[in-house]
């Protein structure tokens, strides 16, 4: 028996190198991976000096670790491994009660120069430069006669800290240093957390289960916050003013990245005006190119895995969202100067009810936000950035 | 490339099975041989004449050596020197020339003249291969073993791609016989994967999950240390390292096997050690058996005197340190252990040895200054090893733990305790245990071979698993 034992265990050993070894080679080579959102290592050209450079070597590892067999069934059988070791966490995913999934680990700035990976640490320094560079830039902006709003919005670890074992206490930290220096300074912010908490114990959808953004109830839910921090709730239109489309099967990015295959998708919703008036608005870009003919949604998104990318188009460093209609009438429209990350997209629709839009990417490097409000006319400027980018990015620490 | 890569496990490591084994005997070791310079080259192309050459040098004098030992003892003397003067100057060159010139130039009026060269990097396993080398001539000089008058087969002893970037050290009369003959049977290979596969998954599983908790616990000790993230910060080093080296070890042992080699242990369940000089008969075996070897006992190990003995010592603990890395906390590192050895020697092995309850004292000494050791170790920054150490009495800290430590305490607990239990011999006895009392267990090898490859596998590709959030702006 002995024996039989040995050849058992020799040949599923060769069975398994060789096989994964054989189909790695057999298979066709993927060139984008659309879980992880890019491009995948193909099979690198081989010269004699990127040899010696040591180029080819590490082309070829990440060759073989990119186009792997089966890497979605290894991901999850890895979270899965995770989970029954009791880690209650896979790729730095909390998975907690009813499927909900948060990312816990960011990337952050340790210091004001040192970034690091995968940590749920963050320089209290760094975080506090981005928020005093928002006081000064609402100083500025209020010599030009320019008031100024700031919602940054929650992430989703701070809004479903309740559903994990997960302390409270790190994303607290972050809410008060916040809301301490926007209150001392008199910023006109739009504090949500307590608010998303509360609903979202109360079973409200407001942020994505795989996704890292709020739903399109959050986004209204925000909208209304905004229009009331603008003394305007008188105008905010009421939730009953939309239909509902409803998009079954998304997976967002952090279902992406924790790899727990058996956690059920999202429903991404497209609030539509009853009376059809979204297709009077107009999207274009800064070359004045058409990005969206009519209405808000960019179609081709909804049949893809990125489900929130419609919104707006994905990603685009300056947009304008103006209504064709009200502009052949030739009545002018307030002007809203939008800077923003990608929270800011589903807010949009219900924005533009009320002003022609600006949208400035926070990231794109177009930080002089007083200048753009001078530029392009704006009335007012509204600031909507989640909170990973105060901790991650440097976006708003370069804002004035 | 490393053994716990995809290209290594399914690219290089099946095509190299396949060419061994198609070989007929004779020129396996040539397929060895060429197969490593492939394995080497992959990372360090332009090293290879680096190895080729201190290779050749050693073979070359290994003629003169070997035919002169008995004639003229003077002249094979001459050649020994030239062998190991040859090897060791590249060794010095590459891994510490930079070092003496950074230090030098802290004298003021050598500041200045002196640069660092740039692009001198270390070429990898150097450290390894330079000291396998060397015994080859040191043992042939001693009449331990013959010429070797088969470069292929030299090469093949040195570049042999199991241990060539990790070890374990394989003194060349170990290994000799083994290069002119060698059995390969179906039973020796199984053993071979099962060793791997122990290896593979102690690396990947336990390995690279406690450099993770380590990593984490790092940031955080950083800006909120504590007494407990201090604890466990020593706690997840001194298993990371013990599960990293040792399952790197059991791979190269058992790649050993695959290809009808066998290597010496190279560890010994070192966190079972009574003492410090316990520790070190187990922790990387094939290091401190060569320094003994070829320089503690050279230099008259304890045949001298007492003092004579400790100066050996302290050489032999501060050339260990120094071979680890050119830096000072390997240096300091070394010498802590000197301190400690001749402690030992000097009083506390013999209190130790008292009662029982002194035997357990010994354990928890050794255990202890072991793992504050791994700080020194592994901070080139000595202020971060003494905070950390300073925080596990209470020195610097902001209380005695947080609530995010607490969390990651909690949630590492299994990982720990399964650690902990896989650092000892137990469950190895356990399952030889059941097998003997009912055979029919043994069914569950296989299984368990297969789970634990598969597992660690899916461990592997996530870690290389980046998702790239584009779209957070």
């Amino acid at each position: 028996m002995k024996n039989k034992i040995n050849a058992t265990v020799t040949a599923l050993f060769l069975v398994l190198i060789f096989g994964f070894g054989i189909a790695f080679w057999i298979l066709p080579d993927v060139t984008f991976s659309p879980e992880e959102n890019r491009t995948l290592q193909t099979f690198p050209t081989l010269s004699a000096e990127d040899w010696l450079d040591g180029k080819v070597s590490s082309r070829l590892t990440s060759y073989y670790s990119d186009q792997f067999p089966l890497r979605d069934l290894w991901l999850s059988l890895h979270a899965v491994s995770e989970l029954a070791m009791g880690r209650g966490e896979s790729n730095g995913v909390l998975v907690g009660e009813n499927h909900q999934l948060a990312v816990r680990r960011f990337d952050a700035y340790l210091s004001l120069t040192q970034r690091l990976e995968d940590t749920d640490v963050y320089s209290p320094a760094h975080v506090q430069s981005g928020l005093d560079a928002v006081v000064s830039l609402q100083k500025s902006l209020a010599k030009q006669g320019i008031p100024l709003c700031v919602l940054l919005a929650p992430r989703t670890i701070d809004v479903t800290v309740g559903d994990f074992a997960y302390p409270a206490d790190l994303t607290d930290r972050l809410d008060q240093a916040i809301q301490k220096t926007f209150a001392d300074a008199n910023v006109n912010s739009v504090e949500l957390l307590a608010a998303f908490r509360e609903m979202h114990e109360n079973g409200s959808y407001v942020y994505y289960r795989t996704d890292h953004h709020w739903t399109t109830l959050g986004a209204y839910t925000a909208y209304a916050a905004v229009m009331e921090a603008w003394g305007m709730e008188q105008d905010t239109l009421p939730a009953d003013f939309f239909k509902i489309r409803t998009i079954p099967s998304f997976y967002g990015t952090t279902y992406s990245r924790s790899g727990m295959l058996f956690i059920p998708p999202d429903t991404l919703e497209i609030w539509e005006a009853i009376d059809g008036s979204d297709a009077r608005f107009t999207v274009t870009n800064e070359k004045n190119k058409t990005v969206i003919e009519s209405g808000f949604i960019s179609e081709k998104y909804l049949s893809e895995k990125d489900k929130y990318g419609a919104f707006l188009d994905g990603t685009h460093s300056l947009l304008f969202i103006t209504d064709r209609e009200a502009a052949a009438r030739g009545e002018s429209r307030p002007r809203l100067l939008l800077a923003r990350d990608s929270f800011a997209n589903s807010m949009v629709p219900f924005l533009a009810r009320h002003f022609d839009i600006c949208m400035v990417n926070l990231s794109g490097g177009m930080t002089n936000l007083s200048r753009l409000a001078e530029d392009y006319g704006c009335d007012r400027v509204l600031i909507v950035c989640n909170r990973e980018n105060l901790v991650t990015a440097d976006c708003l620490r370069n804002v004035k | 490339m490393v053994f716990s890569s995809t290209i290594f496990l399914f690219g290089f490591l099946p095509l190299s099975l396949l060419i061994y084994y198609v070989m007929p005997f004779r020129g396996r070791n040539l397929a060895l041989f060429i197969l490593s310079m492939i394995f080497y080259g992959f990372g360090e192309p332009t090293y290879i004449a680096v190895m080729l050459f201190s290779v050749t040098v050693a073979y070359l004098t290994g003629f003169p050596i070997g035919k002169h030992r008995e004639s003229n003892p003077r002249r094979a003397k001459i050649w020994l020197t030239v062998s190991l003067g040859l090897n060791l100057a590249l060794l010095l060159f590459f891994k510490y020339t930079n070092f003496f010139i950074e230090n030098l130039a802290l004298i003021p009026p050598l500041a200045g003249v002196l640069e660092p060269i740039e692009g001198l990097t270390l070429p990898i396993g150097i450290s390894f291969y330079t000291f396998q080398i060397m015994s080859y001539s040191i043992d042939l000089y001693r009449g331990d073993t013959d010429t070797q008058r088969n470069y292929v087969a030299f090469g093949a002893y040195v570049s042999l791609f199991p241990q060539l970037i990790a070890g374990p050290i394989v003194r060349y009369k170990d290994v000799n016989d083994q290069l002119i003959g060698r059995t390969h049977t179906v039973d020796k290979f199984s053993s071979g994967v099962r060793r791997f596969t122990v290896g593979f998954a102690k690396k990947i599983l336990l390995g690279d999950s406690l450099a993770a908790l380590y990593a984490y616990l790092e940031t955080t000790a950083e800006t909120e240390p504590t007494v407990l993230a201090s604890w466990l910060l020593v706690l997840a080093y001194t298993l990371h390292i013990y599960f990293d080296f040792s399952g790197y070890s059991d791979m190269a042992i058992g790649l050993g096997r695959m290809l009808g080699f066998e290597f010496l242990e190279n560890f010994n369940y070192p966190y079972l050690a009574s003492s410090i000089t316990d520790f070190w008969r187990r922790w990387h075996i094939s290091l401190s058996s060569w320094f003994r070897e070829y320089v503690y006992i050279p230099l008259g190990g304890n045949r001298k005197g007492l003092f004579r003995q400790f100066l050996n010592m302290a050489v032999v603990w501060f050339l260990t340190g120094f071979w680890h890395g050119s830096a000072w906390n390997f240096i300091l590192w070394g010498v802590f252990y000197f301190i400690l050895l001749a402690l030992e020697k000097a009083v506390l092995l013999r209190w130790f040895e008292r009662s029982p309850l002194t035997r357990i004292l010994g354990h928890i000494w050794a255990l202890i200054l072991v793992g504050i050791g791994w700080m020194l170790f592994d901070h080139g920054d000595l202020s971060e090893a003494f905070t950390i150490v300073g925080g596990m009495f209470g020195i610097g800290v902001v209380g005695l733990s947080s609530p995010a430590v607490s969390y990651e305490l909690l949630r590492a607990l299994p990982l720990l305790a399964v650690s902990l239990i896989a650092a000892t011999p137990y469950p190895t006895r356990l399952f030889r245990k059941l097998t003997d009392k009912h055979p029919a267990a043994a069914l569950c090898e296989p299984v368990l071979v297969a789970l634990g490859l598969l597992v660690s596998v899916a461990y592997m590709v996530s870690n290389t698993f980046s998702p790239f959030l584009y779209y957070i702006f």
